[in-house]
């Protein structure tokens, strides 16, 4: 099973290290992609029967892409913290060339979250449904995980999803019944204090208050944000971007808000941020005729 | 222990002195004051030169902070620089962590006896001048100083 | 032994970084830390220049014979000193590095021939390099040629890289190649060294 690394013609040591996981600065990245059987005409056969069980053998053709990634144990879903801290500093500094004021840059943000948000809820809420015990039995991960993954027990997860095909039962057969929507607010907030805070950064958010102030404010902690950790403080809040997701889902639940992020330090969490939740008027209303 | 070459430069940032041994087994291998040295002799003449003047900097203002070591991934060098302005550097492996003692009896028991109470040996090897700032040839030609230096290194070479 | 200063050097010898970690550091002017760091740029290549001929012809010999593949121009091995800076006191991580600390094997230094370490009366320097032509460059307040002390020096360097790599690289505020400015970067560095 061991997997070949592609490794940067500068690296001098990389025997000294086998078993060490995760990124490792002095090799760069590594090859995470399975060792596919290559069979030309399989792969082509596949690709067209969408890799339904009438595919040759389930040895040679390809998992379903759409399978993997609804399913609710999809524990391959990370993504390397470092390239997605690239990913968001490019995202950042393109929303930087294109505006004139540190707001329309912080808006220009959200809005990129806000798309993200509102397409998270569907998911999400759809992973919930399936029965835990269904498939596999291995706890969900986080998406930006710090750990990569181990490139071997990649191939394992694969050739699972290869039988899965066949041999195991679909995923529309784990529901007994969907999760039903989030109707109070608090419930929608517990629902992004932990399901999409641990899909998101792998743990939930360390903190949901309700505003002593304000009926309609609610406030979510976190301490050490994952997105904004390399980023030195600046008049720019770069954890917007979250903003906008938190947003996007909970104006796709039906719940119209405004979130805005402050960054409250303390001694041991510098960086500690705390999303405030401020939902329209209309939400309270409506909370008043329910109850 | 190993050492691969010897040099001296005097005040007026000429190479007064150098041997290099080219074959660990062989003490008496090598050149003694070639020609062919002397572009090594000037580029460790600058680095020696451009590190003082940042070791200088960097000490405390009341002390005199002098250079005593530069080591690369291959070879250390020892330096010893004396008060009329000469330079002692010896090229050693990085074994050697320390050689300022050797410089010091060098100096002390072997360039002080053979070439300053040597009444027929100049002690300023710039005699106009033009041969100065690293245009000096003069070398330190000297039997007795060469043989003094051969039985006193030649053993440390390989 | 204490760490006086550290310096960052970019590729092109200019000098982007530099702070002071004892308060009676000698106060250079940033002109002459500029300098500085220009010379040093300029001898790390000088000192591979002179490499002693019996060096070289050693080189020639053993790359002749195949043996190794990199010739004689892979240094030995730097060995891997302690938990240095895996985590802050509140346990909190440095670095985006996994802990308890990820570091845990000896390493080979890019640095094959140029310049490592200086020692004058006072001070010693160390210079680490990346493959890139960074150099980071410590500066400690006493003389050591100790072998220990040097390997010590390297991994400490080693994992500035690593907190440089983290908060300066992925800070999209940052110009490449500009003097660095970025709070978390000084805040974790600061926090490496005090554990030395």
């Amino acid at each position: 099973m061991k997997q070949k690394i592609i490794n940067p013609s500068t690296s001098v040591n990389t025997a000294t290290h086998p078993g060490s996981t995760g990124y490792d600065y002095t090799m760069g990245p590594q090859q995470t992609l399975p060792d596919l059987p290559v069979s030309s005409g399989t792969i082509a056969a596949s690709g067209t029967n969408g890799g339904s069980s009438t595919a040759a053998s389930a040895h040679t053709s390809l998992p379903s892409v759409y399978n993997g990634s609804l399913h609710p144990h999809a524990h391959n879903q990370h993504v390397s913290l470092a390239a997605f801290a690239f990913l968001f500093q490019e995202l950042i500094s393109q929303a930087r060339n294109a505006s004139k004021s540190v707001s329309e840059i912080e808006m220009r943000l959200h809005r990129n979250g806000y798309h993200i948000g509102i397409r998270l809820l569907e998911l999400l809420n759809f992973r919930s449904s399936v029965s835990p015990g269904f498939g596999s039995t291995s706890s969900s991960r986080a998406f930006f995980s710090k750990t990569s993954i181990n490139s071997s027990s990649n191939t394992l997860a694969l050739n699972n999803a290869l039988t899965t095909t066949q041999d195991e039962p679909s995923l529309a057969q784990g529901i007994s019944h969907m999760k039903r929507r989030d109707l109070k607010p608090v419930e929608i907030l517990q629902f992004i204090h932990s399901t999409v805070w641990t899909y998101l950064f792998g743990r939930v958010s360390d903190d949901l208050v309700k505003s002593s102030e304000r009926d309609n404010e609610y406030m979510l902690v976190d301490s050490a944000p994952m997105l904004s950790q390399f980023i030195s403080s600046t008049n720019v809040q770069c954890d917007f971007f979250v903003c906008g997701i938190i947003e996007g889902i909970l104006d796709s639940a039906s719940f119209p808000c405004n979130v805005t992020i402050h960054s409250v330090p303390e001694p041991n969490f510098q960086q500690r941020a705390v999303f405030v939740v401020r939902f329209e008027q209309q939400v309270l209303e409506r909370e008043a005729l329910r109850a | 222990m190993a050492i691969y070459s010897f040099w001296i430069f005097d005040r007026h940032c000429n190479c007064i002195f150098d041997r290099e041994w080219t074959l660990k087994t062989n003490p008496s291998s090598g050149t003694t004051n070639s020609k062919l040295n002397e572009d090594t002799a000037k580029l460790l003449y600058g680095m020696i030169f451009s590190l003082r003047s940042i070791s200088q900097k960097l000490g405390s203002l009341d002390s005199f902070n002098e250079i005593r070591t530069i080591a690369t991934a291959k070879y250390r060098a020892h330096i010893l620089c004396t008060a009329s302005g000469l330079w002692f550097v010896l090229l050693s492996d990085l074994k050697q962590e320390d050689l300022s003692q050797v410089l010091r009896y060098l100096y002390s028991e072997i360039y002080v006896k053979t070439v300053v109470y040597n009444w027929l040996s100049p002690v300023d090897f710039a005699e106009t001048a033009n041969e100065k700032r690293g245009q000096g040839f003069r070398k330190i030609r000297n039997r007795q100083f060469l043989l003094a230096v051969e039985q006193f290194l030649g053993p440390m070479v390989n | 032994m204490a760490i006086q200063t550290i310096l960052v050097i970019n590729k092109s010898g200019g000098l982007v970084y530099q702070r002071d970690f004892v308060p009676n550091a000698p106060r250079l002017s940033s002109n002459e830390y500029l300098i500085l760091a220009g010379t040093l740029q300029g001898i790390v290549a000088i000192a591979s220049q002179i490499t002693p001929k019996s060096l070289q012809l050693d080189g020639k010999s053993s790359a002749r014979g195949g043996s190794e593949p990199m010739g004689n121009n892979s240094a030995p091995l730097v060995p891997y000193m302690g938990t240095l800076g895996a985590t802050t006191a509140n346990g909190a991580p440095l670095g985006s590095f996994l802990g308890p600390d990820y570091f845990n094997d000896a390493f080979a230094s890019w640095n094959g021939r140029g310049l490592k370490h200086v020692t004058t009366d006072q001070n010693s320097l160390f210079v680490y390099h990346t493959l890139t032509g960074i150099k980071f460059v410590a500066v400690s307040t006493q003389p050591t040629t100790n072998a220990m002390a040097v390997a010590v020096a390297e991994n400490l360097l080693r994992k500035t890289y690593c907190l440089y790599a983290d908060y300066v690289m992925k800070n999209p505020f940052y110009e490449p190649e500009m003097p660095i400015k970025c709070e978390l970067f000084d805040q974790h560095l600061g926090t490496l060294v005090k554990q030395l």
